[in-house]
């Protein structure tokens, strides 16, 4: 089993934090004036995507779904490139060509996916399938949700990947909902992970919330990959703490979202932390300075970036010159 | 007369089409609890309870499948895809079994597949309009209605029709008012195009949201001393000629426009239908107006040059008509 340093876990944390104040920033900046890109807010799920990404190398693949930002982060995706996505200017990724939600980004192997959810499920094994045949022991985590979990092509892919030995993670952030739909109302087991077995794979239900578990069975199942063993299917229970989009109104009861609330993993890491005597208060409170100030300052650059001109709807239609898309 | 929106006209189609034949039922993603995505399908599951207003899991395969197999079986569903982005998914369900059933078997599929379509800030993954994918499937027909009356009318058709009719809704319009009457029993038949503006210097036919750039073109164009018809297909798959044709002999110029990419959408079959049947008449070559070869950008300055506009219309009018004037 994984053992997890002082560092790592001060590393985590701050990814937790600056995950957490970016999410908040989020939501309380389209609820005073407007994003331009509707948030489909991942508070209560940052752990999933920073304990999964904290310990990869910086040319592991990273397949997202829309919720998972916290991944991207912590990947390493600037956040001035986020901002300027979401407001749709330039200096971010596509100058204003495409949203932030499903953003690629190459160089830190972030593949770029879609707003139609759960197609990235064979891409991710076609990734696989590249590290395999290079033998380039890069991993992919293709990250989905309870609803993606839906699609004909989880079938596919994981049928193929654990067929293949594929250096795949498929990594479920089961949040309790797909849109308006609690999980009992269109998932007909429990624990989705069950459905490992039947592809002779590993299947793991870990507690979403809590970043060092999440991390600990990532680095296991990833080193699992590395050596070539295959693929392990990880089922993260957590909740989605608001409604689907910061455009919907809460559908679920008061009751239902204290509950959840009293699991968030961002006290949770800091208790474990405090309890461990690895920071203080007054550090923690630090660290929250610290990026809050990094994380107001990237969306400023993100607003007032300028608009791209329209030249910038012509570029990378095509690779190469393409005059005639214009018309 | 009594003014309603396009998403209550629509609910009314389903509800009054609901109560007149238990076979119609509705399928799809977070329809009945959530009202669909664009709130369409609204107090339907409390009126018709949830063996009628069926939510289905994330999974477009099953909407359009699912569906195929209900209509084969007798009923007469209306699937609902909540993005018209999605069809790519249910491409199989839709154009080689839904599409062929009747060829290969004699089954008829009697099933719509209601979608929203059409740019508004979301993306290229949530705004694009579809109908170019699926315009050359034999089997299908294809419906765009423009106003509250049209779409009424036409969806009780089209769930009327023993033929799988993709219906489009183009999103920003779901709020748009128009003249609908209370009670009786509003059925369009699919195929008949719909003059919505007369005119005698030109014609412009124009589906979906464009109706509306054209109609304010025309206003406009009005104003400068050229006299616009505007013509709405309504239904792509079959394309009504005749109703085209005739205008084309009326005022021997045409502007087509369509919200698609011009390169291979319905304008093209517009065009080549009034080249192979009416040539003759053209004082002017006939001019497309559409989206660009790109995907539909996010950026708000950049869907705005995406999106054809009235100043398009109006540039291109004059271009044919008064060049010295533009
Ligand atoms: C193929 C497809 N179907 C439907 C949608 C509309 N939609 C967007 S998010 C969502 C729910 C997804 O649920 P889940 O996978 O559990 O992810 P979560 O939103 O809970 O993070 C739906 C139905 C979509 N974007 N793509
Ligand atoms: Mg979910």
């Amino acid at each position: 089993m994984v053992t997890i340093s002082r560092e790592d876990k001060i590393g985590l944390y701050r990814q937790l934090v600056l995950n957490r104040i970016f999410e908040e920033k989020t939501i309380e900046l389209y609820r005073l004036e407007g994003i331009p890109e509707l948030p489909h807010s991942n508070l209560g799920e940052e752990a999933i995507g920073v304990g999964s990404c904290y310990g990869l190398n910086a040319d592991d693949y990273v397949v997202p779904d829309l919720r998972i930002r916290p991944a991207l982060i912590t990947k390493g995706v600037p956040l001035n490139e986020i901002c300027a996505d979401m407001y749709g200017r330039l200096g971010g990724t596509t100058n204003g060509r495409a949203t932030s939600h499903h953003m690629g980004y190459p160089s830190l192997g972030v593949v770029g996916t879609s707003g139609i959810i759960g197609g990235h499920l064979t891409i991710s094994a076609g990734f696989g399938m590249a590290s395999k045949i290079r033998k380039d022991k890069r991993v992919t985590l293709c990250f989905f949700g309870d609803g993606g979990s839906n699609r004909g092509d989880f079938h596919t892919s994981i049928n193929f990947a654990s067929l293949k030995k594929l250096p795949v993670l498929y990594i479920i952030s089961n949040n309790q909902y797909a849109e308006g739909m609690p999980v009992e109302s269109h998932i007909s087991i429990k624990d989705i992970a069950d459905r490992a077995a039947g592809y002779s794979m590993p299947g793991k239900v870990i507690d979403g919330n809590d970043v060092l578990e999440v991390y600990r069975e990532v680095q296991d199942s990833v080193e699992r990959a590395r050596n070539g063993e295959g693929p392990t299917l990880i089922e993260c229970k957590t909740f989605r703490l608001r409604p689907h989009c910061e455009a919907h109104p809460e559908t679920r009861s008061q009751e239902e979202l204290d509950e959840a609330w009293k699991h968030d993993p961002v006290p949770r890491m800091e208790k474990h932390l405090l309890h461990e005597k690895i920071l203080t208060e007054s550090e923690m409170g630090d660290i929250r300075k610290e990026y809050t100030r990094q994380v107001d300052e990237a969306f400023e650059f993100g607003k007032s970036a300028p608009y791209p001109p329209v030249e910038e709807l012509y570029n990378s239609v095509y690779d190469g010159e393409a005059e005639w898309v214009r018309s | 007369m009594r003014e309603i929106t396009i998403r209550e006209a629509l609910n009314e189609a389903l509800q009054e089409e609901m109560k007149r034949d238990d076979a119609v039922i509705l399928f799809g993603e977070d329809i009945a609890r959530m009202q669909g995505a664009f709130k369409v399908t609204a107090g339907l599951l409390d009126m018709f309870g949830e063996d009628r207003v069926i939510d289905t899991p994330l999974a477009e395969t099953l909407v359009v499948g699912g569906a195929v197999g209900m209509a084969m079986a007798g009923l007469r569903p209306v699937a609902e895809l909540m993005f018209a982005d999605f069809l790519g998914i249910a491409m199989d369900q839709l154009c080689n079994y839904a599409a062929k059933m009747k060829y290969n078997c004699g089954v008829n599929v009697p099933l719509v597949v209601r979608t929203a379509c059409g740019a508004r800030g979301s993306g290229m993954h949530h705004s694009q309009n579809t109908e170019g994918w699926i315009q050359n499937v034999p089997g299908l027909k294809i419906v765009m209605p423009s106003t509250a009356y049209d779409a009424k009318g036409l969806l009780k058709s089209a769930i009327r029709d023993n033929n799988p009719v993709v219906f489009f809704e183009q999103k920003t319009m779901y709020g748009l008012k128009g003249e609908v009457p209370e009670g009786g029993d509003l059925v369009i038949p699919l195929g008949k195009a719909d003059v919505k503006r007369q005119g005698g210097d030109i014609t412009i036919i124009a589906t979906g949201g464009t109706v509306h750039e054209a109609l304010a073109a025309a206003a406009e164009l009005e104003g400068r001393g050229i006299s616009c018809e505007v013509v709405d297909p309504r239904t792509l798959l079959p394309l009504d000629h005749e109703t085209i044709i005739e205008s084309v002999k009326k005022t021997h110029n045409v502007v087509i426009v369509h919200e698609a990419p011009k390169i291979g959408g319905i304008g093209a079959e517009i065009a080549a239908v009034i080249a192979e049947e009416a040539i003759y008449e053209l004082e002017s070559p006939v001019r497309r107006i559409g989206a660009p070869f790109t995907p539909v950008p996010f950026s708000r300055p950049l869907e705005k040059a995406y999106v054809p506009d009235r100043e398009r219309i109006i540039t291109t009018v004059m271009e044919l008509l008064s060049p010295e004037g533009v």
